[in-house]
């Protein structure tokens, strides 16, 4: 992969919507005091209503739709992955200071794994429901269009859509974007709402808690399902310096393997993580001692742990860093997850705070992992974000300061 | 850093990289729609494996297989792959027995292989591939992502040959729904657009070796309402800006209709007879660029009958869907 | 009991999709994991919806279902024991 020092990728915004908050200090604020969002299923029409806590984004798609500054219109209707991605997206526009005309000419890469699936399964074989406008909103690109669409961006877009790594790989993609002069402006991230498909498809794997999901820790026993939309504004040098603009932190580094041992589960010895989380660090060219915090996959299920947990020993050692899975305040939230995490991630590292996680009581005995539980302060150069998907899809991103050793 | 296709294994209404030869024919059209004429996938796939696998995860994976053998290849460097829809048939079923049983009792098999990037793992997975593995799902400009991602990719240190292909399946039910709505643009025309599917699979590398098929160019993916502004009403013009010499081709091969918009500009720069209009061989789906790129190398390597163009030197793809982007990809022969 | 270890046979082929198999050629006391048929961890899941969507039985811990699918013979007398 291209060298660290070559064409730096500049992160000048970041915005999101998540079930711990609207916006990115909301979230920050729900994060360093271990607010959770996960809980009852309030939005989502299900017969699992009492049986699965989840991670909502707290609005209906009638407030999502406000929120993003939109009418309802007749003959015209947005999925919910689009609102939360048009907040998010504002918010990031907002923070990097976009004007109008560099909007238009941005890239967009966006990341989902079920897109528009939440109006399909309502309108597919329902009766009561004869327009098939569900049909144009059902492919996950239709996300991007939409987004475009709506706030005027008339560049490449395109969505990556690898399950759970989904949001990682498109900051890859526009990362090389970026290194490739193809585009000096890029809006990145992923989006996936909850709907009905995945809860109960996950339910169908047995691999849902219905307790709050424990990451890292030994009882645990499933995960619980979040959604939401992250994207950050990543420029070149050259971007930056001719719009002046601020930069937060950069991505340094970012890898993504395949484990090649099963459709849906992780090899014991963490393989593919393992081999995501080396080659992010050398396309960073950082030594693992360099990290300062993980936000790892966690999803809380025994398989992903266990195995995410020995890759991490493998690459780390007896120096594990301080690390967190922040999904056990949002729940997994699929093909965005990625992008949340990636927001997350900058909050740490900006803000110089090791993110704590909730649920733990006991580490996983085959690792002896002890996640961070209090928010605390921790100067931190680098942050490492992992984010592991079916079809044995594993992928790292790391992002660090401007300053240090990467000018 | 120059670019070479060394490989390239289809499977499409004009039959497979099982059939002898394939001749360039229109196929059935009975149907309504265009299906693949499917090699028997026992000859490359695992029975084991096989007994889950839906039509969109078997063409990929066959595809695959044949072209990396094609390639003289045992695994690639990277595996991409792009598609709009996805794996629609176990998607549909999964959503259907959520239907009829009110959420309860599900089978996991069918949403397990719903993910967009089954095809891709499952090729992984087959070749004990840990390489980077990626897919992308931009309606029309699926493959055409996957494609721009393997050159950049190609543009870095340590990569040579990567896997890179379009699938997209079709179900009764799925072109049921399709056919309704404006997502297959309609005309009056002798040869009415009608939806279709396929796989193309290449091996796209930095080296040239004795199984190059041809060079590989360029790719350019744009938004078709910035012609406009950009070259009012001169979409044949702006062609070059994205690719150098791209009006220079002496084939152009495009996914456009007479009706559509920017037809008659390509007619009068290329005339009638250096046009070659693919979906009448494979039909409107979001990946039939993965079908008129492998139609392009074909044409270049003399391997088609029935052709009334014979080996072209320069080929130039363009492609356009019901979304509103357009791609050009140009290949020449080396 | 044979009765029911025949009918299993059937909706294992089924299920599971294993072309090119008779139930002639499922031994009753053969291991249906690894070696054997073959099955993996999915097939297991497949079969644990199976189990309820025929005989009401229901599994809750996927663990548990390792003892249980061991052969045609285990899962047969599983159900005989817990069927409603």
């Amino acid at each position: 992969m291209t060298g660290p020092l070559k064409h730096p990728i500049n992160i000048t915004g970041t915005g999101i919507v998540a079930p711990i908050g609207d916006n990115a200090s909301a979230c920050f604020h729900s994060l360093v005091h271990g607010r959770t969002g996960i809980g009852r299923i309030m939005h989502l029409d299900t017969v699992h209503r009492e049986i699965f806590p989840v991670g909502e984004v707290k609005h209906s798609n009638a407030s999502l739709l406000s929120m993003a500054g939109l009418d309802e219109r007749p003959g015209k209707f947005y999925t919910r992955a689009t609102l939360m991605s048009v907040i998010a997206i504002r918010e990031a526009i907002a923070e990097a200071g976009l004007t109008e005309d560099e909007l238009r000419d941005c890239a967009l890469v966006s990341a989902t794994s079920v897109g528009g699936m939440d109006k399909t399964e309502h309108c597919y074989r329902n009766p009561e429901y004869t327009s098939l406008d569900y049909v144009y909103t059902h492919p996950c690109g239709d996300t991007a269009d939409s987004i475009c669409d709506l706030l005027g961006i008339q560049g490449y877009r395109t969505t990556l859509s690898t399950a759970c790594s989904s949001g990682a790989n498109a900051l890859m993609h526009a990362a090389l974007l970026i290194r490739n002069g193809i585009a000096d402006r890029v809006i990145a991230g992923g989006v996936d709402p909850l709907c009905l498909f995945t809860l109960n498809g996950f339910n169908s794997l047995m691999i849902l808690d219905k307790e709050h999901c424990r990451p890292f820790d030994s009882s645990r026993n499933g995960l619980n399902l979040g959604e939401g939309a992250g994207f950050l504004v990543l420029e070149s040098d050259r971007s930056v310096k001719s719009r002046g603009a601020k930069v937060h932190c950069r991505l340094t580094g970012f890898s993504n393997t395949n484990d090649a041992f099963h459709q849906t589960a992780s090899s014991p010895n963490g393989e593919g993580a393992y081999l995501a989380m080396t080659q992010a660090l050398e396309s960073a060219g950082l030594e693992p001692g360099q990290i300062g915090y993980i936000n790892v996959h966690g999803t809380g299920t025994q398989n992903n742990d266990l195995s995410e947990g020995i890759a991490i020993r493998r690459v780390f050692g007896e120096k594990v860093p301080p690390f967190s899975s922040t999904k056990s305040l949002t729940g997994h939230a699929l093909g965005a997850a990625a992008a949340l995490e990636a927001v997350f991630s900058v909050l740490a590292l900006t803000n110089d705070t090791l993110l704590p996680q909730i649920g733990f009581n006991a580490p996983v005995e085959e690792t002896g992992l002890i996640p961070v539980t209090r928010a605390t302060k921790a100067e931190l150069s680098h942050v490492l974000s992992n984010s592991f998907g079916f079809g044995g899809n594993n992928s790292t991103l790391i992002f660090s300061k401007q300053d240090g050793t990467l000018l | 850093m120059e670019l070479y296709f060394n490989a390239a294994s289809a499977i499409s209404p004009l039959g497979s990289f099982e059939d002898e030869s394939i001749s360039l024919l229109f196929p059935d059209r009975a149907l309504g729609y265009f299906v693949c004429r499917e090699p028997d996938y026992k000859n490359t796939i695992d029975k084991k494996l096989l007994r889950r696998m839906s039509k969109f995860i078997k063409m990929a994976v066959a595809g695959s297989v044949n072209c990396l053998s094609e390639a003289g290849l045992e695994q690639p460097d990277a595996i991409i792959t792009g598609t709009g829809l996805g794996c629609l048939t176990d998607t549909i079923d999964f959503l259907r027995q959520m239907n009829e049983n009110a959420e309860t009792l599900l089978n996991p098999t069918a949403f397990m292989q719903s993910t967009h990037n089954t095809a891709s793992g499952q090729i992984a997975l087959l070749l004990g591939c840990k390489n980077l593995n990626i897919t992308f799902s931009q309606k029309n400009i699926s493959f055409e992502s996957a494609l721009l991602h393997t050159k950049m990719m190609l543009a870095g240190d340590g990569y040579r040959h990567i896997l890179v292909g379009g699938i997209d399946e079709i179900t009764p039910e799925s072109h049921g729904l399709i056919s309704q709505t404006a997502c297959i643009r309609k005309y009056e025309w002798e040869n009415p657009l009608m939806a279709g599917e396929g796989a193309a699979f290449f091996i796209l590398s930095n080296q040239r070796t004795e199984k190059t098929l041809a060079r590989f160019d360029g790719i350019s993916i744009f938004n078709g309402a910035v012609t406009d502004s950009s070259f009012p009403g001169s979409f044949s013009r702006f062609i070059d800006e994205r690719i150098p010499d791209a009006g220079r081709a002496d084939l152009l091969i495009t996914g456009s209709h007479p009706s559509d918009e920017v037809y008659p500009q390509l007619s009068e720069r290329f005339g009638e007879n250096k046009i070659l209009r693919f979906k009448d061989y494979c039909g409107e789906y979001d990946t039939s660029t993965s079908f008129a790129l492998w139609l392009a190398l074909e044409l270049i390597s003399g391997n088609l009958k029935g052709s009334r163009v014979s080996r072209p030197e320069r080929v130039l793809i363009h492609n356009q869907g019901s979304g509103p982007c357009h791609s050009l990809i140009k290949v020449t022969a080396c | 009991m044979e009765e029911l270890k025949e009918k299993l046979k059937v909706q294992l082929i089924a299920q599971l999709n294993l072309e090119d198999i008779t139930p002639e050629d499922i031994n009753s006391s053969d291991p249906l994991f690894g070696e054997g048929l073959g099955l993996d961890s999915i097939d297991a899941l497949e079969i644990i919806v199976l189990l309820q969507k025929e005989y009401g039985i229901k599994i809750e811990d996927t663990k548990k279902g390792k003892e249980i699918f061991q052969s045609i013979d285990t899962l047969a007398a599983y159900i005989t024991e817990n069927r409603k």
